[in-house]
């Protein structure tokens, strides 16, 4: 038998499929998400676009994507796809195209790859709404994370708790616009002050990488003061690697908002003292304002209309207000 | 022995040695602790003990592109009967054990299904095997809503993979005698067990004859599909032991990112050791080397500082290296 | 001014001096042939002249100019083409394809289909080939291959063609239609280079005939001088009295395999034929007449319908696995890809057959290496050490191998394909005696042969197949080649 390898790796790739086909348990509503009364007879259709769940917030994102299909599901049909690379995305959204819909909203897999595409969507005068990342066509409302303010307030966190000295571990995601943005912020931050950073480590925001990039770290570092995780997931990786060389564990800051890690951040756990936002619940934020829209009579082809998500720090006085019990992530 | 044979019989060895011994000068501080060598081996046992079982299938003319994704599918719903077996206040270790029952079960049922499409439904165990790969991540993602299946044990899951052996004269870098893993010697009695298979018994005999001719095998009166079917359903076993180790690393699964890839860097750990992909040849050693060979290069990566876009093409060039030392040719 | 020449050539492989100043001319519009013993020297010669390998010392010559060949596509373009034991061809094209392939006629940019198939028609009729261009080549016997690899090398428009071994897989017809090519190719200039085991063709057809011992030259015999007994005696160095074991029946009256009404669908119709104990019964027939396939439907490799009783007892195997157990073996007449693994050991191959009798979990090497030993003494297979891949061995030790690991198994019936195909003169001499003395010790044996002198020297028996059917069976002094050519054709002499 023969086998090609960059068959087998394509084949692996494809792996990374959607989990989002198992409807999660009902939730009880988020009061700021409360279903409009329905104003008119009119049921909207709309496609939701998003990756496939290939880490923890994007797990994040599928299970928000189908939390507003339900809560909307008297006033619109939504589609909810999801993609396990930009390609497939672009594929799915060609499929999407021919569905006779009012309104797409997606979050790029690739912002690059997907303009085109999205230029199409506009000829046909689809309500587009782009969530996080943007692409590089003016849509109808682009609703974005802050990823530079995400890496700007953690690091300047990082810094004020350590009073502008220490060395600390940097841990990058998958490369990609997001994971610079973050990581270049806090860089900048970090390279004002007197704070050294040891190493940027490459945790692919997952938190078995993160177990074992730290376990060779710790090897080479004697001292570490403090731990940028950047994402709650490998903050959870980093931990495990510390306790197993039983060395002793440093305060950290993730990121993203993590339930376990809020959960903790309001127990006042001395390893995460705080946490950046960055919640997946974007997605579902964003569906709703493309109803409210639609309802307002919008119409597709206008001036772009710009929401930014601001990244906020999770302390223990406010983590209530980040706390949604049936989150997977 | 002349060096063309020589690179061929030890190559991958010296690959290993050289660059162990490369990163030694580079970075003493960091690899003469006996920490490293240990840590290379608990880091990877996981997919060692899936190349050694992968070993034996490619050496039978098989392969399994399924081993990452029935990993975390058998590694979740062992986690999830071990949960349920606490809620029904089971003792700790008596449910930490049920759960490795069932993952056992789930893998090698898993490998079972992959022999069964192979032999009676006639399918090339590439195309075969990728419908598992597909499947059972999916299948995976599907009970865990896309997210991570997380344990209710309190320490017992975990110490499967964390309690071990002190070595009375070594000391690690936490100045406490150096902790040697079990799961170290479950992955080297799989090393140990998978030679003697392949060497020593009337199975691994017909393994090699079926990969190195499938037809004469079936002329020779070697029940063909019953050896296929084995050889698969090691692989699943060897799935199993894996999964029960990757999910008491992290006390959880992962259900994207458990086991993703696992089937690349198994085969690759497999070539790499010098066992051929056309079956009928192959050495269950230079698989534990090759396993070991790719788990350096990602300590390397690590120590070496390498950035996060170079990482792809360091690690592609080293492993074309150990390869191409091996054909044991003079340059052109 | 010879058309193609070797100068004192010769060849050295780390530890072996396979070929020692050895001198040959080939002229225009010749037959020569080539014969010598396994390990004689004739493939290494072949290699060279072929342009596959190149003299460690000495030269050759193309029309009185030396040449120094890198591969054979530089040799087929001076117009030296080889047609090798081990067929070039692609399973999954068809035969108009494999003859096309690498020159393929285009019309612009497309592949042009019906001038490949046309040509392809043209050179098969040639060969007087029954194929039709559009068959996959993989679902041609060898025979069939054979031909298209002859019909491709025709394409070249050589000026020499070598032939190595060319015959062994043909049957008679078949074979005779082969001889009438090359004396056509003959008189159209070409030089024709005729390897072969096979004495009476060499000299039916061979103008010339150069004997090799042991990687020298012994002698070139003009036509006239070239009679079986001197060359065997050239070849082998010493006389070759009795080539055939003498004939001293030691069968038993019961009947221990008796097949009737054997119908495998698709090859045999209506096979019947019966076997006593310790007898040797040949079964003749070309290829096609469904020898190989009633043989390997009576072991379980093939359905079939009908009835098969061993040892008076109805039997209905469907797997190798229990004839094996019943005690009947069958010996592949496809050696390389079905009867052994070439790339593993002699000694793994011994016992590959019988690996139940060396423990069930553990193997007990210490009696498997007795055992394989054992035969290698008993029938002198020729190795420096049972540990080298069987892939190294002669054709007349690879058989050897072969036999040995069903022997190994203890059979009481033995069906042997094709024996002796490939195999030198010497070897097969020596299997003949084998067998004989087996089938005296009590050992049952049918063979199949397209060679029907063995039928004829080594056989109790010979049951004729034609199409598919019994039509007949010769015994004693009735197994001539004159009625055994008339029934295995179906015509009258």
């Amino acid at each position: 038998m023969k086998v090609n390898f960059a068959w087998l790796a394509a084949a692996s790739m494809a792996v990374a499929l959607a989990g989002c086909n198992a409807a999660p348990e009902p939730s009880k509503t988020d009061p700021g998400t409360k279903p409009t009364a329905q104003t008119s007879g009119k049921k909207y259709k709309i496609g939701v676009s998003i990756p496939s769940a290939d880490h923890g917030w994007t797990a994040g994102v599928v299970y928000w994507a189908n939390e507003a299909k339900k809560e909307l599901a008297s006033d619109a049909d939504i589609t909810v796809v999801t993609a396990k690379d930009g390609e497939d995305q672009v594929k799915q959204l060609e499929t999407l195209a021919t569905q006779g819909l009012d309104a797409i909203v997606f979050l790029a897999y690739d912002t690059k790859s997907l303009t085109p595409e999205i230029k199409k969507l506009k000829e046909q005068g689809i309500f587009l709404v782009s969530v996080d990342r943007g692409v590089d066509t003016p849509v109808d409302m682009f609703l974005a994370g802050d990823n530079k303010q995400f890496g700007k307030i953690s690091a300047e966190y990082i810094v004020k708790k350590l009073g502008g000295k220490g060395k600390i571990l940097v841990y990058r995601g998958i490369p990609c616009q997001v994971d610079t943005d973050r990581v270049d912020a806090a860089n900048a931050v970090f390279k004002a002050s007197g704070v050294e950073v040891l190493q940027e480590l490459v945790g692919k925001w997952d938190r078995q990488e993160a177990y074992k990039v730290t376990q060779t770290a710790l090897l080479k570092y004697p001292q570490i003061d403090a731990i940028w995780a950047g994402d709650d997931d490998m903050a959870l990786g980093v931990e495990k690697a510390f306790k197993e060389a039983n060395r002793t564990q440093p305060w950290m800051l993730g990121g993203a908002g993590m339930q376990d890690v809020v959960k903790r951040v309001k127990a006042n756990d001395p390893v995460f003292p705080a946490d950046t936002t960055y919640p997946p619940k974007m997605i579902n934020d964003a569906v709703h304002a493309c109803v409210e829209a639609l309802k307002a009579g919008k119409k597709a082809g206008q001036a772009q209309e710009n929401k930014t998500i601001p990244c906020e720090l999770i302390t223990p006085e406010n983590a209530d207000k980040f706390t949604y019990p049936d989150s997977p992530f | 022995m002349k060096f063309g044979p020589f690179m061929q019989k030890w190559g991958v060895l010296a690959a290993f040695l050289v660059l162990l011994g490369l990163n030694i000068v580079m970075q003493p501080q960091v690899f003469l602790k006996p920490d490293v060598l240990r840590n290379l081996f608990s880091q990877n046992c996981g997919v060692g003990i899936i190349a050694v079982g992968m070993t034996l299938l490619i050496v039978s003319g098989g392969i399994d592109l399924s081993v990452g994704s029935l990993m975390a599918l058998a590694g979740g719903v062992g986690i999830m009967v071990m949960n349920k077996s606490l809620e029904g206040h089971a003792p700790e270790m008596m449910a930490v054990w049920t759960g490795v029952g069932a993952s056992i079960l789930v893998s090698v049922a898993g490998g079972l299904v992959n022999g069964l499409l192979v032999t009676v439904g006639r399918i090339a165990p590439f195309v075969a095997t990728l419908g598992g790969l597909l499947a059972y991540r999916s299948l995976t993602q599907a009970i865990a809503d896309g997210s991570e299946i997380a344990s209710k044990s309190t320490g017992g899951l975990e110490s499967l993979a964390g309690a071990g052996l002190p070595l009375p004269f070594i000391m690690g870098s936490n100045h406490k005698p150096l902790m040697v893993q079990w799961i170290i010697f479950v992955f080297l009695l799989a090393v140990v067990a998978a030679t003697f298979l392949l060497e020593r018994t009337p199975f691994g005999r017909r393994l090699v004859a079926v990969g190195a001719n499938e037809k004469a095998a079936v002329y020779a009166a070697v029940s063909v599909n019953a050896v296929k079917l084995g050889a698969y359903a090691i692989v699943g076993l060897c799935v199993g032991i894996a999964s029960v180790i990757g999910a008491a690393k992290l006390n959880s699964i992962s259900s994207s990112s458990m086991g993703a890839f696992y089937e690349l860097d198994a085969i690759a750990a497999v070539v790499i050791g010098g066992t051929s992909l056309s079956g009928g040849r192959g050495r269950v050693w230079g698989t534990l080397i090759g396993v070991l060979l790719l788990g350096m290069i990602s300590t390397m990566l690590v120590t070496a500082n390498v950035s996060i876009y170079w990482q792809g093409v360091v690690k592609g060039v080293i492993i074309l290296l150990a390869v191409l030392i091996q054909r044991g040719q003079k340059a052109a | 001014m010879a058309r193609l020449e070797a100068r004192n050539v010769s060849k050295s492989y780390p530890g072996v001096l396979a070929l020692d100043g050895v001198s040959i001319a080939f002229e225009p519009g010749e037959i020569h042939g080539v014969i010598g013993e396994n390990g004689a020297g004739k493939s290494t010669l072949m290699k060279l002249l072929s342009g596959v390998e190149r003299p460690t010392e000495g030269a050759i010559l193309v029309e009185d100019s030396e040449v120094h060949w890198h591969g054979v596509r530089e040799s087929i373009d001076a117009g030296v083409v080889m047609i090798h034991q081990e067929l070039n061809l692609v399973g999954t094209l068809t035969v108009a394809e494999n003859i096309a392939l690498g020159r393929e006629p285009r019309k612009g940019l497309a592949l042009d289909h019906k001038s490949a198939r046309e040509t392809a028609k043209r050179l098969l009729t040639e060969v007087r080939a029954d194929i039709s261009p559009d068959t996959m080549l993989e679902d041609l016997s060898i025979a069939g291959q054979q031909l298209v690899e002859i019909a491709k090398a025709l394409s070249y428009e050589a000026k020499v063609l070598i032939m190595d071994e060319p015959t062994a897989v043909l049957s008679e017809r078949e074979t005779t239609a082969l001889l009438d090519l090359m004396e056509r190719l003959k008189s159209r200039g070409t030089t024709v280079v005729f390897i072969s085991h096979i004495l009476e063709q060499l000299i039916q057809v061979c103008d010339r005939i150069t004997v090799l011992r042991d990687g020298q030259f012994v002698a070139t015999l003009p036509k006239g001088e070239c009679d079986e007994a001197t060359l065997a005696k050239l070849m082998v160095g010493r006389e070759l009295a009795d080539y055939y074991p003498t004939k001293t029946p030691s069968w038993k009256e019961e009947v221990v395999l008796d097949v009737q009404g054997l119908q495998v669908p698709g090859h045999t119709k209506d096979v019947n034929f019966q076997v006593r104990r310790g007898e040797i019964v040949g079964i003749a027939g070309l290829v096609g007449a469904g020898r190989t396939e009633a043989a390997e439907a009576i072991v379980g490799l093939r359905k079939s319908a009908g009835s098969i009783s061993y040892e008076g007892k109805p039997v209905h195997f469907t797997s190798p696995r229990q004839a094996l157990e019943a005690g009947i073996a069958y010996v592949s007449e496809d050696r390389k890809l079905l009867g052994l693994h070439l790339t593993r050991s002699v000694g793994e191959n011994i016992t590959l057959a019988n690996l139940r009798a060396y423990g069930s979990l553990l193997l007990d090497r210490k009696k498997e290496q007795q055992h394989i030993e054992h035969w290698v003494k008993e029938i002198q297979i020729k190795v420096s050490s049972p540990d080298v891949d069987v892939q190294t061995l002669s054709g007349g030790n690879q058989q050897k191998v072969s036999l040995s690991k069903w022997l190994d198994t203890q059979p009481k019936l033995l069906v042997l394909d094709e024996p002796t195909r490939g195999v030198d003169v010497g070897t097969k001499s020596e299997i003949y005696y084998l067998v004989r003395k087996l089938a005296a010790e009590g050992m049952t044996f049918v063979v199949i042969s397209s060679e029907m002198p063995e039928l004829i020297g080594l056989c109790d028996r010979t049951v004729v197949l034609r199409e598919g059917r019994t039509v007949g069976e010769l015994t004693g002094e009735d197994m001539t080649e004159e009625k055994m050519m008339m029934l295995v054709a179906g015509v009258d002499a």
